[in-house]
């Protein structure tokens, strides 16, 4: 079951840049410090914004599908996060409907835009 | 103050064919469906948990989301931030120079609503939204 918007994922060109500027803009607070996930060849920090964050992302290795992205497509959105209840039943399930599932790892799993009219959808085991 | 995030947006060819999609997909299903000629669109909203995934098809071919499917395809096309006082957010924007799509608010389907211009935040296009 989907539980909710965990977060929205925003890509951009440079994070301390970003982050300053959606502070001072939107009123919004840092949840997390500046962490590199070099696996996945970004840096990021999530943005409190009531009981849902944005994570603002960088990529760090050019070559990476992130870097990439950015190259074609500039600055701006880039996933949408959901939290769910049963990520691996749920990703079961959808894979038997012919869903193409992306990058997936321990309580989270990515589908393929293609199978959701555009949009990367990043599904996340819900903590709550 | 900004509250929560209220929806995001998807930018769809076909909006049956979308709502279809989700469905089949994620098992959610519009709530609410309504045309707003002003935005050239006509909209779903979808329950996710207490936010939701609206659903935008353009109806107008010259119209903004037209444009944005033209360049980008289809995909996320904006986010709608929940704020406590509309006015008072547009104004404080305003007066910090940020390009602001509606410099008053405006009567949307999320409520009294107002678009801050992409290029002011680093290419999200941000709607923010007074529930009335």
């Amino acid at each position: 079951m989907i539980k909710g918007i965990g977060h929205a994922g925003i890509l951009v060109s440079n994070l301390d840049e970003a982050v300053e500027l959606y502070c001072d803009l939107f009123g919004l607070e840092p949840l997390t410090q500046v962490t590199d996930w070099p696996g996945e060849g970004m840096k990021n920090v999530l943005l409190k914004v009531g009981n849902q964050a944005f994570e603002v992302m960088e990529p760090t290795d050019p070559q990476g599908g992130l870097a990439r992205f950015l190259e074609r497509r500039g600055e701006g959105l880039h996933h949408l996060n959901l939290e769910v209840d049963d990520v691996d039943g749920l990703v079961k399930s959808l894979e038997a409907k012919g869903v193409v599932t992306l990058g997936r790892g321990p309580g989270f799993c990515f589908l393929h835009p293609k199978s959701t009219r555009g949009v990367l959808f990043e599904l996340i085991q819900s903590a709550k | 103050m900004i509250k929560r995030i209220d929806h995001v947006s998807i930018a769809v060819k076909d909006l049956d064919e979308a709502l279809g999609v989700f469905k089949a997909v994620f098992g959610l299903e519009s709530v609410h469906q309504e045309e707003i000629p002003d935005q050239g669109v006509k909209a779903a909203l979808i329950k996710v948990g207490d936010g939701e995934i609206e659903l935008v098809e353009p109806i107008d071919p010259e119209g903004g989301v037209a444009k944005f499917i033209e360049r980008r395809g289809e995909g996320i096309h904006h986010i709608c931030l929940e704020v406590d006082n509309i006015d008072e957010e547009l104004k404080s924007l305003e007066a910090k120079g940020v390009a602001l799509i509606d410099k008053q608010p405006r009567r949307g389907l999320a409520g009294m609503i107002g678009f801050v211009h992409p290029k002011a935040t680093k290419g999200v296009l941000v709607e923010l939204a007074q529930k009335v």
